[in-house]
């Protein structure tokens, strides 16, 4: 992926430089996934404490902690993770579990995602995360979110976070 | 001869050896034969002259045309005979340098009587190598086969001390027509220092994140590897239909 003659010197380890630019798979980006969750629950935790620290400070004496609504805690899961996800993909291709497994999301030509499709994007994952599961099918590795908005996560050990770096690895489906 | 007889030594035989006497009465004959031939050639020459040319006969009966004549029969019958033995020699000697050679070695017959060394000592190879054309011979040698038949490397490996050539190159002006800036900037550009320290100051360029990377590639493989041989396990099965109906 980042072999390309004339290019950059890679940092890459040998070993895994034949499948940069190759179609994940369903393992890896399951893990990523599962890492971003804890990374969205973590935030809503410390939200939480947050926001129990505040009320504690404010009102000391009658202090308890809140017990807000299931559709509070939903929404603020929705918009928390939607948003976590959403800017990563628009800013940097990735988010956190995928920077960990080394993985990038783009489109079918290689580019970063524009913010309207990073947020369908993370709306659908976040939504229907089942749809993760077609990759196992699919010949190209692709969820449901990926075939329905036309991305693709390709493996990408590379640190970049230029959108015009980003590189297109081999012909896309 | 009283003389003689006083000079012969004391203990010598008083009668000569036979084979001397017999040798002595021989010349003595033959040395009186050819005295009297001188003298007979020369008393009988002007009668042999008068008898091949007579006076009174025609030139065409005299028997000095018969003698020519049989000279001439004589001539034409010795070069037939050459002629003969030329062709009988031509025809036998091959066969018999054949036949010698199966019954003979050659080689091992020259070897064992020639003294080659004090043949070849007589030859002045100088002179020889003087004549020879070096240039024309040297221009049939095919060099690039004979560069094919020889590791170069291996010849410059082995014999060339390449120490001493190293020694021998001026390191500095070499160095001096460098451009070692512009070198300079091309390496930094090509290892991309940013990217590098990117990597090597992020926590997650340790090598636990390398491991669980290359797992997780593994473990895709794997699950890739599998769904393919249901796929094909599927796509075989006979309960299923002909197998070129799954790919449709």
């Amino acid at each position: 992926m980042t072999d390309h003659p004339g290019d950059h010197a890679s940092l890459i380890p040998a070993e895994a430089r034949e499948h940069q630019g190759h179609p994940a798979g369903v393992v890896s980006r399951s893990i990523a996934a599962g890492l971003d969750l804890l990374t969205v629950l973590g935030g809503l935790g410390a939200a939480y404490l947050g926001w129990s620290a505040v009320r504690f400070v404010l009102h000391t004496k009658h202090f308890s902690f809140p017990r807000p609504s299931g559709a509070l805690l939903l929404s603020a899961y929705l918009v928390v993770a939607i948003g976590f996800l959403a800017i990563a993909w628009w800013v940097n291709g990735r988010s956190y579990g995928q920077h960990v497994m080394g993985l990038r999301v783009t489109t079918l030509r290689g580019e970063l995602l524009s913010l309207p499709r990073a947020v369908l994007r993370a709306a659908l994952c976040v939504c229907f995360p089942v749809g993760l599961l077609w990759a196992v099918v699919s010949r190209e590795h692709a969820a449901v979110h990926d075939l329905l908005l036309r991305t693709i996560v390709r493996y990408d050990w590379t640190t970049r976070t230029s959108r015009d770096g980003v590189d297109r690895g081999p012909p896309a489906p | 001869m009283p003389g003689d007889l006083v000079a012969r030594r004391a203990g010598d035989p008083l009668v000569p050896p036979v084979p001397d006497v017999v040798v002595g009465a021989a010349s003595v004959l033959l040395d009186g034969l050819w005295r009297a031939g001188q003298v007979g050639v020369r008393v009988g020459r002007p009668g042999v002259r008068l008898l091949l040319d007579p006076p009174l006969l025609p030139a065409h009966h005299h028997p000095a045309r018969w003698v020519e004549a049989l000279a001439r029969r004589g001539r034409t019958d010795r070069a037939a005979l050459l002629r003969r033995r030329d062709l009988l020699v031509a025809a036998a000697v091959p066969a018999l340098v054949d036949y010698l050679a199966k019954h003979v070695t050659v080689t091992e017959l020259v070897r064992r009587m020639l003294d080659l060394d004090a043949l070849v000592a007589d030859v002045d190879l100088d002179a020889v190598a003087a004549r020879l054309d070096l240039d024309a011979v040297a221009s049939r040698i095919d060099v690039a086969a004979i560069l094919d038949r020889i590791d170069l490397t291996q010849v410059v490996t082995e014999q060339v001390d390449l120490d001493a050539v190293a020694r021998g190159i001026d390191l500095d002006a070499v160095i001096g027509r460098v451009d070692l800036a512009g070198l300079a900037n091309e390496v930094i550009a090509a290892i991309d220092l940013p990217e590098i320290i990117r990597e090597s100051s992020g926590s997650l360029a340790s090598e636990t994140v390398r491991s669980v990377r290359m797992q997780g590639i593994d473990a895709d493989r794997a699950v890739e590897r599998l769904i393919d041989r249901l796929r094909r396990h599927r796509a075989l099965r006979p309960d299923d239909g002909p197998a070129g109906s799954a790919a449709t």
